[in-house]
């Protein structure tokens, strides 16, 4: 038995010194992975506590066939998409059409044109990976997050978000795809441009 | 010979060197002798190394000390209904929160005139010498103390919410982030001190407010603008200053209308 495994079966007990220290194991990256979800801090924050609350509810269901990461990671994904839905019904940011890339690309150029100063800048740069990532689909992002910021094997990301191993690859190619085609005209900028 | 078809269901292993020695053999090879799929996972390849240029703005050590803190307070709202305080407001704009906070605040004025003023007005002649005791009566001094903490606090983040983007730029904020860590230092003993049930709404506003306070403590000027605006945002979602407001309305309608003279001292 695991010293982890320990610590979830005296927090299934009862033991609050042990929640916590599970807690204090795992929060940063709950919190980055929230983070990396919904791109800014007050949301990583509600949503970490969100996922920990519903750990610490669903605990005496834990039967230890899953990882604590991998469970966790469920239910921060689950938590984030659910959030980014209710946040879509208000505002829909991002479009499920391949087809209208080139607009919102073409969009982002013109920006940095007519601001070239501005488009070196480091700040501008994080502004737009982070625009390119709202453009994903919730389950799109959720795969390339896990997979690119969170280094989680392909497996395990379809363990986390219980999906097949080939839809894990299908949402991750067309992750890539979208955000090739926001971040294009960035290649020249960051002297990535193929000679 | 792998087909364009299969090399591109393996771009993502490949990208991600998840592809067996072999299969990945095969996959160079198709990519020597085809152009087209070569640039295409090329193209891929630069993606991700924009994407690595990616850094993410973390939460400093303060917060990650009274992380715990937090959550085991939500915990116990779990645990115990009684205690549970959920603030779910309605999605709507700014402004209705304001014109919301506006029409509050008036019916407070008009009902504390029309029945706390007439009956002041109607006894004048009444010696009450509970009056002049300048410590109210049923408000204990923790309550008071709090009622303090949030005028500072909030004072302090309407200063803050209403600079413009120059001011963002031009002044810097070691005033208001020197007042936010003493009022940090406030909270942790006034989250002790608060521990009747009927102070629990104040306790988790006070835990609302420290978190906003620990972001506006930690702003680093260089950073600029984003990240002064998000903190203006986290005060603008968690509507923290409305929250304020119904607070203090709250604990005014509890006192007895002598204390009602007592105007709460703002110290920045």
């Amino acid at each position: 038995m695991t010293d982890e495994q320990v610590l979830i079966t005296q927090a299934q007990r009862g033991d609050p010194e042990a929640f916590r220290e599970l807690v204090e194991r795992s929060k940063i990256n709950v919190y980055r992975l929230a983070y990396d979800l919904t791109g800014n801090h007050h949301d990583a924050e509600d949503l970490s506590q969100e996922v920990f609350v519903k750990a610490y509810r669903g605990l005496p269901n834990f039967r230890g066939n899953a990882k604590w990461s991998t469970w966790l990671y469920r239910i921060t994904t689950n938590a984030c998409i659910d959030h980014r839905r209710s946040q879509s019904r208000t505002t829909m940011e991002y479009k499920d059409d391949l087809g209208d890339d080139e607009t919102t690309s073409e969009h982002n150029h013109r920006h940095s044109v007519l601001n070239p100063d501005r488009s070196v800048e480091a700040g501008m740069i994080q502004e737009n990976i982070e625009r390119a990532l709202s453009r994903l689909a919730p389950q799109e992002r959720s795969v390339f997050v896990l997979r690119h910021y969170h280094d989680l094997p392909l497996k395990e990301i379809a363990e986390t978000m219980k999906i097949a191993e080939g839809t894990v690859k299908s949402y991750l190619f067309r992750a890539l795809q979208r955000l090739q085609r926001e971040l294009a005209f960035y290649k020249k900028d960051l002297g990535l441009e193929e000679q | 010979m792998m087909t364009c078809e299969q090399s591109r269901e393996l771009f993502i292993e490949a990208l991600y060197d998840e592809l067996p020695i072999d299969v990945k053999r095969e996959f160079d090879q198709h990519l020597v002798s085809c152009a087209k799929c070569a640039t295409d996972f090329q193209n891929m390849k630069t993606t991700l190394k924009i994407m690595d240029q990616r850094s993410r703005t973390e939460p400093d050590q303060a917060y990650w000390n009274s992380y715990w803190d937090r959550l085991s307070s939500k915990i116990a709202e779990e645990r115990d209904p009684s205690k549970k305080f959920t603030w779910r407001p309605a999605r709507l704009p700014a402004w209705a929160y304001g014109i919301a906070a506006m029409f509050l605040i008036a019916m407070g004025i008009y009902l504390g005139r029309t029945y706390f003023g007439q009956h002041e007005l109607s006894q004048p002649e009444i010696e009450h010498p509970i009056a002049t005791n300048p410590v109210p009566l049923i408000e204990d001094s923790t309550t008071t103390q709090a009622l303090v903490y949030l005028e500072r606090s909030k004072n302090l983040l309407i200063g803050f919410a209403n600079r413009s983007e120059d001011e963002s730029t031009s002044r810097d904020l070691s005033h208001q982030q020197e007042v936010s860590r003493r009022l940090i230092q406030q909270a942790s003993m006034l989250k002790t001190a608060l521990n009747k049930p009927d102070q629990q709404l104040m306790r988790q506003l006070i835990l609302d407010l420290e978190v906003i306070l620990l972001q506006l403590a930690n702003i680093e000027v260089k950073r600029g603008i984003p990240a002064v605006e998000l903190v203006k945002k986290g005060i603008d979602q968690k509507s923290i200053l409305l929250k304020i407001n119904l607070e203090e309305m709250r604990a005014m309608a509890r006192r007895p209308s002598a204390s009602s003279d007592k105007k709460i001292r703002t110290t920045l």
